[in-house]
């Protein structure tokens, strides 16, 4: 450490570090702009120039290593009138307005503008008309704005290894540009972005639209991990893959949820959707990383998982499903002695009985739920409870109720009440559970989710040999998954978008078809009634001896239960605390939402859990780090073909060079949270 | 280019090798501490760069060195590794050199010196020496950047002035001169004796207006200034007809087309000193420009990132000084009185000297000119743009250029012989 003098404030630094940093430090302003802290300096920009004692004229601090005994001034007449003419020099090629600028309000520029109170009007102005360049669907460009303080050059260059955009000379003039004339794709770009985060004025942005506005920008930035319900911390575990990893990317995925396995087949990936490189080529196949961790990591996460000691306090949960386990999962590692009630003789909830075998093999799931009993959860099954408060009157402390949704609607369609005419969840329990209901050889299922797709693949393997999926929605507008659309057409399932089922047809007591009609269009009214835009002259007949109604399902509870139902039979609770009316009681996953999906329900369990140990007298902290925290490697070097590199689809799940080949797509977005953001003079102390 | 080598009457020094290798070898062994007195430099380099090209635009004195005394050069750099210790040296040069190569490896046998070569595109940044490692780097040449103490750069020039132990200068004259040239010069002779004895003295009738020494980031030397030793480098020299707004207006655009782009003070202090003059030599000079030009070459003198910097105003602040005259009459009474800055100059047909032979009209590129055959010919000053093609082709030197006071000429074509000079 050396001690040094800034304005005749005694200020210590260590030896080597540049005088502007030590300064910034300090919190003491010195203006800057080319400079930045993750990124060696320049001095280009002639802004943090100070006057140092024992040595000529002026130097610019950030290229100025401190010495020890060091007596340096930053403010004085002439150092001002040093940075108002460096400023209003790099004002002279850039835009007039700032109102119109994106960057309103965030400019480096435009801040310093306000520290040195100059404008753009006393040198001569010097055209700058660049074309904005949209072509790249991840970053624009926007050059007219450009200052040339070469961050963006060094971010890429130094910083990330890959050197896409660098310094050229146009028409005698310099400015900065893709190397080569290039596109950035061309150009071996990796997209992290960085070259966004570093920029200080308007020039280099996130392409329009691109960011979630209802998310702060922060969250926007790794739409990933802001958009799973449950936070998994997904370019953590997608990063350590790619290292080689899996055991810590299986502890990653393990400190936010207890099905990673089960997940990793079945979760409905609202990341993927979101994630930025499908804006380039596809998305991370995020799901399928998820599945290689769990299958290919081993038990070391364990020895981080928290327990804490016996509270003495007993939790029921009401329904083994997702929300029900994850929050008794975690309850039992707050210390509460916790018991799961299932109804049905097999424990997993929808996971068990809704979600096809062919799907979520069955040794998989238990394998998980094993699991969660080692951590202590008792689960009772055949066990089913019909009222509420006498869990209580049980001697319970509190009780959960997450039975989920598993009544199917049945559609009061003309003809609906003959033989052969099934409903979607109990069908599917039943053929789970290993008795299934019989099918004919020609099956319709009415309806377009999932669901609906799941029926048509049960039935398929229950003999059926013709298969139909009728629904409202136009064929881009249909519920279920893309993966399961195209899954249930190679299996030889016809799909029937856009019709609605009239009559249901009936022949020597049993259904023998449907009557449908096309329809251009459909809306539901208040009261749940359909609307329909029918086409004319588009009736046609389809015949079947099986219908299979999978056109959604409510919690199967009735008021008996004990709690007040709301719309679609759900159970009411507080927003946040998750608490029913009756105090002890709270209610989570489907039977308070109807039905989402089985990462929302995770979700819902774990703030159940945090909610429940708080209302126990616990913290409600059940945060966890499982997996060794490391500093990711900025540098990202370059990969050819990068942004148009496919996606590795794999069904029988990935191996180590697969699962290292699609990780290595990530564009590695959390890397921008990692550039330390510039403060504006204001946040400073001494200014 | 092939311009003239004037080498000393008494025989030149620079371009000859010294003893041979066999002996250059003694004589590096006898004579490291006094070549480290002579230099300055140390043992602690590792690292040699020769610059064998010229930065300068039209420049060829590194280029002569290269190909009048490869061996001179190579034996500067044997002398210069061994007195700074370097083991790895890079040449680099515009066009490749035979001769060079050659002999590379004669002095590869006498040193363990690993030589490269390198063929680069010369720019005038090119000729700053942390661009140019930057550039031999495989980066674009800009200033600024991480230090290279271990790093010596060293001009061919220098080379061959350690190897023969001569201290003789090259320096090249051109402009309106008898003989341009570049001259092997004595330490110590003056521009005044370069100018007038070797390179002939003055081309035509004009006689001497100012010597820009040391290229567009050079500086004007007046008549009186003459007398002093010519550093090493260009010297063009300006007669009566041409203007020192005119030609500082020339660097400085040079200089804000050719700069590096890495500070802003050099980056767009040049534009607008460019502009500045620009707008002089137009007729547009603003209330505030003579404090601007203030600003701009004390912050640049002040405040730049690298050597050329405080350079670029040099033309434009020796212009100042040495003809204040001729600025002040561009930027306060609009007028350029050697009749060169376009906009402060219309062209004239004179009547009594206009033969009609067209030959202005054929060759004007607006359509400027009336007359026909064996009519005196007109001038529309509206459509004129002053571009001088007429002035040029005129074979009877009927067309002349005017500043404030213009001559009388025919309003339109007259028949030859008929106009009256007044």
């Amino acid at each position: 450490m050396v001690a040094i003098t800034i304005d005749g404030q005694r200020v210590e630094a260590e030896a080597g570090k540049s005088l502007l940093q030590t300064a910034l430090d300090a919190d003491i302003y010195i203006p800057h702009i080319c400079s930045h802290e993750n990124l060696d300096p320049v001095g280009a920009c002639r802004l943090c120039v100070v006057e140092i004692e024992g040595r000529e004229g002026a130097c610019t601090s950030c290229t100025t290593p401190v010495e020890d005994g060091m007596v340096v001034t930053t403010r004085s007449e002439k150092l001002k009138q040093m940075r108002r003419l460096s400023t209003e020099l790099m004002l002279s090629g850039h835009p007039s307005d700032c109102t119109g600028c994106p960057k309103f309000g965030a400019c480096e520029l435009q801040s310093l503008i306000q520290y040195l109170e100059v404008t753009d009007q006393r040198l001569r102005k010097r055209g700058n008309i660049v074309p904005s360049d949209t072509s790249n669907p991840l970053v624009m460009h926007d050059m007219s704005r450009c200052i040339l303080c070469g961050r963006c050059v060094r971010a890429c260059g130094e910083l990330r290894g890959v050197g896409a955009l660098t310094f050229v000379k146009k028409d005698g003039r310099t400015r900065v540009g893709v190397r080569d004339g290039l596109s950035l794709k061309n150009a071996d770009c990796r997209f992290c972005g960085s070259c966004i985060e570093v920029c200080p004025t308007g020039s280099i942005r996130d392409q329009e639209g691109l960011l979630d506005p209802n998310m702060n920008r922060k969250a926007a930035i790794v739409p990933c991990r802001s958009t799973c319900p449950a936070g998994i911390d997904i370019p953590r575990y997608v990063r350590l893959v790619r290292e080689g990893k899996p055991s810590e990317a299986l502890a990653v995925i393990r400190e936010k949820v207890p099905f990673p396995a089960a997940l990793g087949r079945i979760c409905d990936h609202l990341c993927e959707s979101a994630c930025r490189r499908s804006e380039l080529s596809d998305s991370i196949s995020i799901r399928a990383l998820k599945r290689y961790a769990a299958e290919h990591g081993d038990e070391s996460w364990k020895a981080g998982s928290r327990q804490l000691p016996t509270t003495g306090k007993k939790v029921a949960v009401v329904g083994s499903g997702p929300a029900g386990l994850t929050a008794a999962y975690y309850l039992a590692k707050q210390g509460h002695a916790v018991t799961v009630l299932e109804a049905l003789p097999e424990a997993g909830g929808m996971m068990r009985v809704g979600i096809p075998g062919y799907r979520l093999p069955v040794e998989v799931l238990n394998a998980e739920i094993d699991e969660i009993r080692k951590v202590g959860v008792e689960i009772l099954t055949s066990t089913k409870v019909s009222s509420a408060d006498q869990l209580l009157a049980d001697g319970y402390d509190a009780a959960l109720v997450t039975v989920g949704a598993h009544k199917g609607i049945k559609l009061p369609t003309p003809g609906s009440d003959q033989p052969g005419i099934l409903v979607n969840a109990e069908f599917l329990r039943l053929a789970a559970l290993g008795t299934p209901q019989a099918v004919g050889e020609k099956v319709v299922v009415m309806g377009g989710g999932n669901v609906a797709f799941d029926c048509a693949g049960v039935a398929r393997r229950l003999g059926a040999k013709e298969v139909h999926v009728i629904c409202l929605e136009a064929r881009d507008r249909m519920l279920a998954s893309p993966e399961e659309i195209v899954e249930a057409l190679e299996e030889g399932t016809q799909i029937h978008p856009s019709v609605n089922i009239n009559e249901i047809l009936g022949k020597d007591g049993r259904v023998s078809g449907v009557r449908c009609v096309s329809i251009r269009s459909f809306s539901f009214d208040a009261n749940g009634q359909a609307i329909l835009d029918v086409v004319p002259d588009s009736e046609c007949t389809i015949e079947a001896d099986t219908i299979i109604m999978a056109v959604g399902q409510r919690p199967d509870l009735t008021e008996d239960f004990g709690l007040p139902l709301g719309r679609g039979n759900r159970v009411t609770v507080d927003e946040i605390t998750l608490a029913t009316p009756k105090p002890g009681i709270f209610a989570a996953g489907d039977v308070v939402t109807g039905t989402k999906s089985v990462i929302a329900a995770i979700a819902a369990g774990r703030s159940a859990a945090a909610s429940i140990d708080r209302f126990l007298g616990g913290d409600g902290h059940i945060e966890e780090v499982l997996a060794p925290v490391s500093e990711p490697s900025p540098i990202l070097g370059t990969e050819a073909s990068f942004a148009d590199a496919p996606r590795c689809d794999c069904p029988e799940g990935y191996d180590d060079e697969k699962a290292h080949q699609e990780s290595s797509r990530c564009l590695q977005c959390d890397l921008r949270l990692r550039i330390t953001e510039q403060k504006f003079w204001s946040a400073y102390s001494h200014r | 280019m092939s311009l003239e080598i004037i080498t000393p009457s008494s025989g030149s020094t620079l371009f000859t090798e010294t003893k041979g290798f066999p002996a250059l070898q003694e004589a590096l062994i006898r004579g490291r501490v006094a070549l480290q007195d002579q230099t300055g430099w140390k043992v602690d380099k590792s690292c040699l760069v020769v610059r064998a090209f010229d930065a300068d635009p039209g420049a060829a004195i590194q280029a002569t060195i290269l190909s009048k005394a490869p061996g001179a050069l190579l034996e500067g750099l044997a002398i210069a590794a061994f007195t700074s210790g370097a083991t790895k040296a890079i040449i680099a040069l515009a066009t490749p050199s035979e001769a060079l190569s050659d002999a590379i490896p004669k002095l590869q046998k006498l040193l363990p010196l690993e030589i490269e070569v390198r063929a680069i595109t010369p720019s005038y940044m090119a000729g700053e020496d942390c661009a140019l490692l930057q550039l031999l780097a495989g980066k674009s040449a800009m200033a600024g950047g991480a230090d290279q103490p271990s790093t010596l750069v060293v001009n061919a020039d220098e080379l061959a002035r350690l190897a023969s132990g001569s201290r003789n200068l090259l320096v090249q004259v051109l402009g309106a001169v008898k003989q341009e040239a570049v001259v092997e010069a004595h330490e110590g002779t003056t521009l005044r004796q370069l100018i007038f004895e070797q390179c002939g003295g003055m081309k035509g009738e004009k006689g001497f207006k100012f010597a820009l020494v040391g290229g567009p980031t050079g500086s004007f030397i007046p008549e009186a200034g003459l007398d002093v030793p010519a550093p090493s480098g260009t010297i063009l020299v300006g007669d009566e007809s041409a203007c020192t707004v005119d030609m500082a207006q020339r660097c400085l655009t040079f200089t804000s087309e050719e700069n590096c782009g890495r500070c802003v003070l050099c980056r767009e202090g040049s534009y607008q000193l460019k502009e500045i003059l620009s707008d002089m030599a137009s007729g547009k000079t603003r209330p505030d420009d003579e404090a601007q030009i203030q600003e701009l070459t004390a912050a640049l003198l002040e405040g730049s990132l690298c050597k050329i910097g405080p350079r670029i105003a040099d033309p434009l602040l020796t212009g100042l000084k040495h003809f204040t005259e001729e600025f002040e009459a561009h930027m306060k009474r609009k007028r350029c009185p050697a009749l060169v800055c376009r906009k402060y100059v219309t062209f004239h047909i004179l009547g009594e000297k206009c033969t009609g032979c067209g030959k202005c009209l054929g060759v004007c590129p607006e359509e400027a000119i009336e007359g026909e055959e064996d009519y005196i010919h007109v001038i529309d000053a509206k459509a004129c743009t002053q571009c001088g093609l007429c002035f040029e082709i005129c074979p009877e030197g009927a067309i002349v250029k005017a500043g404030p006071l213009k001559p009388k000429t025919p309003k339109e074509p007259i028949p030859v012989g008929t106009w009256k000079k007044r």
